[in-house]
């Protein structure tokens, strides 16, 4: 009896202990003491030795209103609140990190990463490397390696402070930008981790996402004054960079070119001189894309064989001549024109890339990487004149173009009146 | 000494899934590391020394039915050498067990609860650990059988929703640095591996001995798949060179997981996996040292070890590394080499003199099948 009471005493006390020590409120942090960090924007302060950090705080407010704005058809509130959804503030500091803390300085709730969804880094910051920079969202253990790294022309904190109409707050703006980057694939989506994948690579040099800001010139009736000011963002082209230094800018079409060489192209439109119209266009929705490479040597020179092979469907397309004739039987030289009209295109976006790439000796495409993995003992031999090897490659693309579907119409409108008349 | 009994498969179970935990963690950075895209192939090539290790503890035990490694040890090579061996083989046990608390402390103040000291974990486990390892070996094999299931049902669904950020060419080529790398990286796993040695100290205390041999190669294919499964996808996520620069890939490969903005934030998940993988080896390694001490010192039971070593075990983990690097180097250099004596050469060893001087039951055939 006494051994049992003896027990349940000792269990009491364990449990009690545990239910004190194991309930881990020894460094507790209440929600409403939070500051949460949603995107950070890094430029290089007047003081080259300098960093000037800018720390974008969602208010825990903006973020049920950006519910509202949808949910409930938005209202008044929404849209004039939108210049209090944030809190921007700016801290300079030798490194990244001492700048953040000295933002906590100035912050009464305690700053938290652990949704930062984006970093934004300015264009002079970015030519003198970004390796430095990173490692410290590379060491916080807070952090996911899915945050997107972006590159703005000019001063990163100016996108931070555009305010765009949608979402109101730039760092969930930019993830819904990413989310529809695909609807026309003419950024870059560079995740933290793609990144530095590419940046640690044997050979690849790495690409991220542009991002620039566009100013809303004229005022919708209804909307207040101070909305001439707005800017929107834009996720355009890429920047280059050789091993960690930005060195150029890459437009939507080099963008694209990148993308199918990467394998990374899932879905675009791709619009394109109309083969069978005069000064018309045609538009093609890629909605599956295939990519093979293959790479030699011979006689010294390098020859690169990419094999493209994407199916979509035709969204657009601006003259009289079709798929489908009049008497809806298929017209196969216009197929087979539009075909190569998408194909060429393909291949020129490509090239372009390509060219661009030899511009500045950037192996961005990852050429060297698939070298390596079809031919290892003689790229190690090439390593240390790959740029060069590189810049003289042969590249044959070879596209294969499948038109699945043409839409809801058989035929374009034919609003040549007298043609049908003399039918 | 310890009077419960369990099935083979319990054992099989624990000999799996105890160096799990730990081992899914920080083996694929050490393997990357070293191997780079050849580093999918270690796991496959550390099965070898671990049939060696399964034969050999299989063999041992059947030839001296009921007796432990440590008390086998003794028979085979007499009073002294044998004690020695015993006792080393204890201090194994003992010194890998603190080195585990050390990881787990390590791992909880850096990733979940960065503004708790490491001791408070390490107390606390130790703690609970003398609470399970006073209940005997039963206890901690129901409660294994009870964790088995979920760590791997959970580790199995995080490779499923990672798939789609997987890039199989980082897996290419095949061994173009030629085979050095590969086994210069293959140490550590091999030593997490070699683990199951655990099962000689289990081997006694289970209800049918003969039948031990399928089971135990269950674990050992078992917990190389797991481990092959992790590494493979943490180098197709990550590639060769990022791969092995983060200090725990698995980490970062589930906070990777994002499956249409709803299923995400799935950490704490590993901290299940880390916790339930991490309290299972050191109980179990802690029970392995406070039998094999009492059987060294022919003690009746374990009882009146189990503080004292639990103060000097708390004291070693706490102070034996200053901090993670320290551990990460240790990890790679001198404990696969510990590895390698205690659950290599000596099983092994042992093996060959007992076959020399003929000693121990030579048909276990017989009894068994009767």
């Amino acid at each position: 009896m006494a051994k049992i009471f003896r027990r349940g005493v000792f269990l009491l006390i364990v449990t009690l202990l545990m239910t004190i020590l194991n309930s881990g409120c020894w460094s507790r942090r209440e929600i409403d003491k939070l500051a949460f960090v949603g995107s950070v924007a890094i430029d290089q302060a007047e003081d080259p030795e300098l960093l000037e950090v800018t720390v974008q705080v969602i208010l825990p407010g903006a973020l049920a209103g950006g519910g509202g704005q949808t949910g409930m058809g938005g209202g008044g509130g929404g849209a004039s609140a939108g210049t209090n959804k944030v809190w921007l503030v700016s801290e300079k500091g030798p490194t990244v990190f001492e700048a953040v803390k000295k933002i906590n300085d100035m912050s009464a709730n305690h700053l938290f990463f652990g949704h930062l969804t984006s970093v934004i880094i300015g264009e002079k910051l970015a030519r003198n490397g970004v390796k430095d920079v990173l490692d410290n969202f590379d060491r916080m253990s807070e952090l996911r390696r899915n945050i997107w790294i972006l590159i703005a022309p000019g001063r990163a904190k100016d996108i931070l402070e555009a305010r765009p109409k949608l979402q109101g707050v730039p760092s969930l703006a930019i993830e819904g930008l990413f989310i529809h980057q695909t609807d026309t694939s003419f950024s870059y989506p560079s995740s933290l981790n793609n990144f530095l994948i590419m940046l640690s690579s044997r050979s690849t040099d790495p690409v991220a996402a542009r991002i620039t800001t566009i100013p809303v010139g004229h005022i919708t009736p209804g909307e207040p004054p101070w909305e001439a000011g707005r800017k929107e963002i834009k996720l355009e082209g890429a920047a280059i960079f050789e091993q960690d230094k930005l060195v150029d800018w890459l437009d939507g079409r080099e963008t694209r070119g990148v993308l199918w060489a990467q394998k990374k192209f899932k879905y675009g439109t791709i619009t394109f001189p109309n083969p069978r119209g005069n000064h018309k266009f045609m538009t093609f929705e890629v909605y599956g894309a295939r990519r093979k490479i293959h790479t030699f040597m011979e006689d010294g020179e390098l020859f690169v064989n990419l094999d493209i092979s994407c199916k979509g469907n035709m969204v657009e397309q601006d003259s009289n001549a079709d798929i489908l004739s009049q008497d809806l039987f298929i017209e196969k030289e216009n197929f087979r024109a539009f075909e190569a009209g998408i194909a060429s295109q393909v291949k020129q976006e490509i090239l372009a890339a390509m060219d661009k790439a030899r511009e500045h000796k950037t192996d961005i495409l990852g050429i060297g990487e698939r070298f390596y993995i079809e031919h290892p003992q003689e790229f190690k031999k090439l390593q240390a004149d790959w740029p060069e090897i590189f810049t003289n490659a042969n590249v044959n693309v070879v596209v294969n173009v499948k038109v699945r579907r043409t839409g809801l119409i058989n035929r374009s409108i034919n609003a040549q009146k007298i043609e049908k008349e003399a039918k | 000494m310890e009077k419960g009994k369990i099935s083979v498969w319990q054992a099989a179970i624990l000999t799996l899934i105890h160096p799990l935990g730990t081992g899914m963690f920080v083996l694929p950075a050490f393997a990357i590391n070293w191997a780079r895209e050849d580093a999918w192939l270690i796991e496959i090539l550390v099965t070898v020394p671990g049939l060696v290790i399964v034969f050999a503890v299989t063999k041992l035990g059947l030839m001296f039915p009921g007796q432990t490694i440590v008390q086998y040890s003794e028979t085979i090579l007499g009073k002294y050498l044998g004690k020695l061996v015993g006792l080393m083989i204890v201090w194994y046990f003992f010194y890998t067990g603190t080195v585990i608390i050390f990881e787990m402390a390590s791992f909880l103040s850096a990733i979940v609860m960065p503004e708790t000291r490491a001791v408070v974990f390490i107390v606390f486990t130790g703690i609970v650990i003398v609470y399970t390892v006073n209940y005997g070996l039963e206890v901690i094999a129901r409660l294994t059988v009870w964790f088995f299931p979920i760590i791997t049902f959970s580790f199995v669904v995080i490779i499923f929703l990672i798939v789609k950020e997987m890039n199989l060419d980082h897996l290419r080529p095949f061994l173009a640095n030629g085979l050095k790398p590969v086994l210069m990286g293959s140490l550590a796993p091999y030593a997490w591996r070699g683990t199951i040695i655990v099962m000689a100290m289990l081997i006694p205390y289970v209800n049918q001995p003969q039948k031990i041999m399928v089971p135990y190669l269950f674990a050992l294919l078992g917990l190389g798949l797991l481990f092959e499964l992790n590494t493979m996808s943490d180098l197709a996520v990550f590639g060769p060179f990022e791969g092995g620069r983060i200090s725990l890939p698995t980490v970062h490969l589930v906070k990777l997981v994002n499956v249409a903005d709803f299923i995400q934030h799935i950490e704490s998940v590993l901290v299940l996996i880390w916790v339930g993988g991490v309290y299972i080896m050191s109980n179990l390694w802690f029970y392995s040292s406070a039998l094999g001490l009492a059987q060294v010192l022919k003690l009746k039971t374990t009882r009146p070890l189990l503080l004292p070593m639990m103060v000097v075990y708390i004291a070693i983990a706490y102070t034996n590394y200053s901090n993670y690097p320290e551990f990460v180097d240790w990890a790679q250099r001198p404990w696969p080499l510990f590895a390698l004596l205690h659950q290599l050469l000596i099983p092994v060893f042992l093996l060959i003199i007992a076959l020399i001087r003929g000693q121990g039951v030579r048909q276990a055939g017989p009894q068994g099948k009767g």
